[in-house]
């Protein structure tokens, strides 16, 4: 007992460097309460099978909720009628056992002899886990609600062994001895099995068996999935909600009994819980329940019991004064043991600390603690608040866990001074004031002024924090807006100690579209820190801009018409390139006779010199590179065509070269034949 | 120009060349092959023959290069200029 006291306190000790990312759990509320009973009542009172129904229930009474006045008649007829029928399956007798817990359809000694030896018979004989679980678990179920049984299991170790059997060397389970697939989903299913047959057997079971089962759930936990903020899920091809809170529900079963003396990491069984805090609210029913179910048996199990840190509000306003409420609850919402929350440490957001170690007050009436008392120099802007809580000696005994630390992203807002607001009009060249006019932004202004195109316009002013600091807001905008509708906006940047903006006409002309008129002058300030953000109409200006010219753009037809800005442009023709104007097919056929007229005078003259083959050469090889020789310069002419027609230069390259080498050996043979057979002439 | 307008001037363009080109590569051939020019009394006219297929070929390669089809981008890129200048 001791032992274990100490292991969890230096567990929870050790589990430090949890958590880096900022969040906020909330715990189950009553948004939760409501949101089930949209989920889990059904419009027409009863449910589509048993299972649904068990889910339902167990879901409603978690919460507290009490429909079993509504839903029972309807419910109990199914169970009743399951439990007395000797056909029905080893899964609806489970989830018929299991409904009727929640709803007493059927209690005292009237014991469902044929169920207790399907049961048993199931339990024996069974092959595949699904078999073994609802067997198993029903008949732990009897044993619970019908007094005066006993019930226990023949072979107990038998039918343990024969479970872990489907155990797998990572950690997870398979559904049978001859599938191989394994799942995260089936281990849990397997340690609330072998829970139960821990629960029915009649002596102890072997030590060691347990053993090896604990370093099956370290293993497990190896698998473990981590998100940054220090959340913690199972993954499986069921989908994290179920497989994790199926694992869950095996491990309180499995550490429910006194003999097995489960210990698991504590920062693991927070970051579980805030992984089924972190869902929200779900819209599914099976998500739903396996989010109250997983919450309830951390709620209340034998290894750790969470505790959650939420904040109602994460806004600390200034001038209200009114101070940081932080409360600590368990998982579904329930009261927290006695302890000490602390404020570590507020960062702003330059990452130096503002507070340090602050103890927060506890307020009895509302279970609350906190904080009303801030520093002087506790400035507007973002802030990470983070709380440690210490658990007295008592809470530590019954084994609460809690993060080492939270961080929770805090806001401060207050009211920003707005001082120095003038606007003025001055002269491009040498900068000189031709008129200004100081700004009260709180109320709209009746200014009036008017400038030409020659001319600048500037807006100043300064923004201070509660503190006198130098205050940058996030938006900060001018609007002029043209009688005609046409807008522009500008944005005011801040420069040193000021806000300040400058336009220059001259060159913003083409911008303004040329339009000369009147100008209503807007301005908006804005910030999430900021409680008198404020969008104040200045006055107006009567601006004087030169003529458009012809090229310029004109402005938009319907500019503040938020549909027609969004909605389909007009449509774009395309101008193509106007092909070039060919001649007449006529004119080009007749310059083709043209150029081929000479050809034929050509033919005809080669006719008339008496051109002849008559000194081909008549010996056989000669003959051969002659006409190889002849044929090569023909087909590189062809390949002159083909390039012509669609070859590109690189292949005509590329086959030229060949050709060439082909060319170029059977042309030398060629001419030294010729020349030879010159020679034999002359020197015969 | 006047009657046909500026279509595929490259065309047009490099076919006078082809023929200009053609004709003074034909009279190199007789230039070299004529007895009774003593300078190139010890060629060989085969040789003078060869020369004149080599030359005419790789001039037409370049000639067929410019026919407007679908005409060579790198070569084109150079000598679109031609072209423009005219």
């Amino acid at each position: 007992m001791m032992a274990r006291c100490l292991a969890r306190f230096l567990v929870s000790l050790l589990a430090l460097a949890i958590c880096n990312a900022a969040s906020v759990s909330h715990p189950i509320s009553d948004s939760h309460r409501s949101a089930a009973l949209d989920v889990f009542v059904p419009l027409d009172g009863s449910y589509k099978s048993l299972e649904e129904a068990y889910e339902a229930l167990k879901s409603l009474e978690i919460l507290g909720i009490d429909k079993k006045s509504d839903l029972s008649s309807g419910t109990c007829e199914n169970v009743v009628k399951v439990l007395a029928s000797p056909s029905s399956a080893l899964k609806d007798v489970f989830y018929a056992l299991s409904v009727n817990g929640i709803l007493k359809c059927k209690t005292g000694e009237d014991v469902p002899k044929d169920i207790v030896s399907k049961l048993q018979a199931g339990a024996k004989d069974a092959k595949l886990l699904l078999d073994f679980y609802y067997s198993i678990r029903g008949l732990v179920l009897v044993k619970e609600q019908f007094s005066g049984t006993d019930l226990t299991l023949g072979d107990a170790e038998a039918i343990f062994r024969s479970v872990k059997a489907l155990s797998q060397s990572d950690g997870r389970w398979r559904y049978s001895s001859n599938n191989a697939e394994s799942s995260t989903f089936a281990a849990g299913l397997a340690f609330e099995t072998l829970a139960g047959v821990i629960s029915l057997a009649p002596s102890e079971i072997d030590q060691s068996l347990i053993q090896t089962v604990k370093t099956g759930i370290l293993k497990l936990f190896d698998s473990i999935q981590k998100y940054d903020d220090g959340t913690f899920y199972f993954d499986g091809s069921e989908g994290p909600i179920s497989t994790t809170a199926s694992v869950i529900r095996g491990l309180t079963s499995f550490a429910a009994s006194e003999s097995t003396g489960l210990n698991l990491p504590g920062d693991k069984i927070v970051g579980l819980a805030k992984f089924f805090l972190g869902v929200g609210i779900p819209g599914d029913a099976k998500d739903f329940f396996n989010q109250i179910d997983a919450l309830a048996c951390l709620e209340d199990n034998r290894f750790s019991v969470p505790l959650i840190l939420s904040l109602p509000s994460t806004v600390i306003s200034l001038t209200k004064k009114e101070p940081l409420k932080v409360k600590v609850s368990t998982v579904l919402g329930s009261k927290a043991p006695a302890l000490s929350v602390k404020l570590a440490e507020a960062l702003n957001s330059k990452g130096s600390s503002v507070i340090n170690n602050q103890e927060l007050k506890f307020d009895a009436d509302s279970a609350t603690y906190f904080l009303d008392s801030f520093p002087k120099n506790f400035d507007v802007g973002k802030y990470t608040f983070v709380f440690e809580i210490l658990l007295d000696e008592s809470a530590n005994e019954k084994g609460y866990i809690t993060e080492a630390q939270t961080k929770v992203p805090i806001a401060a807002t207050g009211a920003i001074g707005i001082e120095n607001a003038e606007i003025a009009v001055l002269d491009s060249d040498v900068g000189s004031i031709e008129s200004q006019k100081k700004l009260d932004l709180t109320k709209d202004g009746v200014v009036s002024l008017s400038a030409n195109h020659l001319q600048k316009l500037r807006l100043s002013f300064q923004l201070t924090t509660p503190l006198g600091l130098v205050f940058k807001p996030h938006q900060a905008f001018l609007k002029l807006k043209h009688e005609s509708q046409v807008e522009h906006i500008f944005l005011v940047k801040t420069y040193g100690k000021k806000a300040e903006l400058v336009l220059d006409f001259l060159g913003l002309v083409e911008k303004l579209y040329y339009l000369s008129g009147k100008y209503e002058i807007q301005l908006t300030i804005g910030d999430a820190s900021m409680e008198n953000s404020l969008l104040s109409n200045i006055g107006h200006i009567e601006l004087d801009l030169p003529e458009r010219p012809e090229k310029a753009p004109l402005p938009p037809l319907h500019p503040t018409d938020p549909y027609s800005r969004y909605g389909p442009k007009s449509e774009i023709s395309h101008i193509f390139r106007v092909p070039e104007k060919l001649p007449a097919k006529q004119l080009s056929l007749i310059f083709l006779g043209l150029i081929v007229l000479p050809f034929i005078a050509f033919l005809i003259g080669l006719t008339r010199l008496g051109v002849n083959i008559k000194s081909f050469p008549s010996s056989v090889g000669a003959a051969t590179s002659a006409l190889l020789f002849h044929g090569g310069i023909g087909a590189v002419l062809l390949l002159y065509v083909l390039f012509w027609l669609k070859l590109d230069l690189f292949t005509t390259l590329k086959a030229l070269s060949l050709l060439g080498v082909f060319l170029l050996f059977v042309g030398h043979r060629t001419l030294s034949n010729l020349a030879a057979a010159s020679n034999k002439l002359k020197s015969a | 120009m006047a009657l046909v307008g500026s279509f595929s001037f490259n065309s047009f363009l490099f076919g006078v060349l082809s023929c200009t080109g053609t004709a003074f590569l034909a009279i190199c051939l007789w230039i070299q092959v004529n007895k009774e020019n003593k300078k190139f009394k010890d060629l060989a006219p085969k040789r003078a023959f060869a020369d004149f297929v080599l030359s005419n070929l790789v001039f037409h390669l370049v000639i067929m290069n410019f026919f407007d089809r679908c005409p060579s981008p790198i070569l084109n890129v150079v000598f679109m200029s031609c072209k423009n200048v005219v």
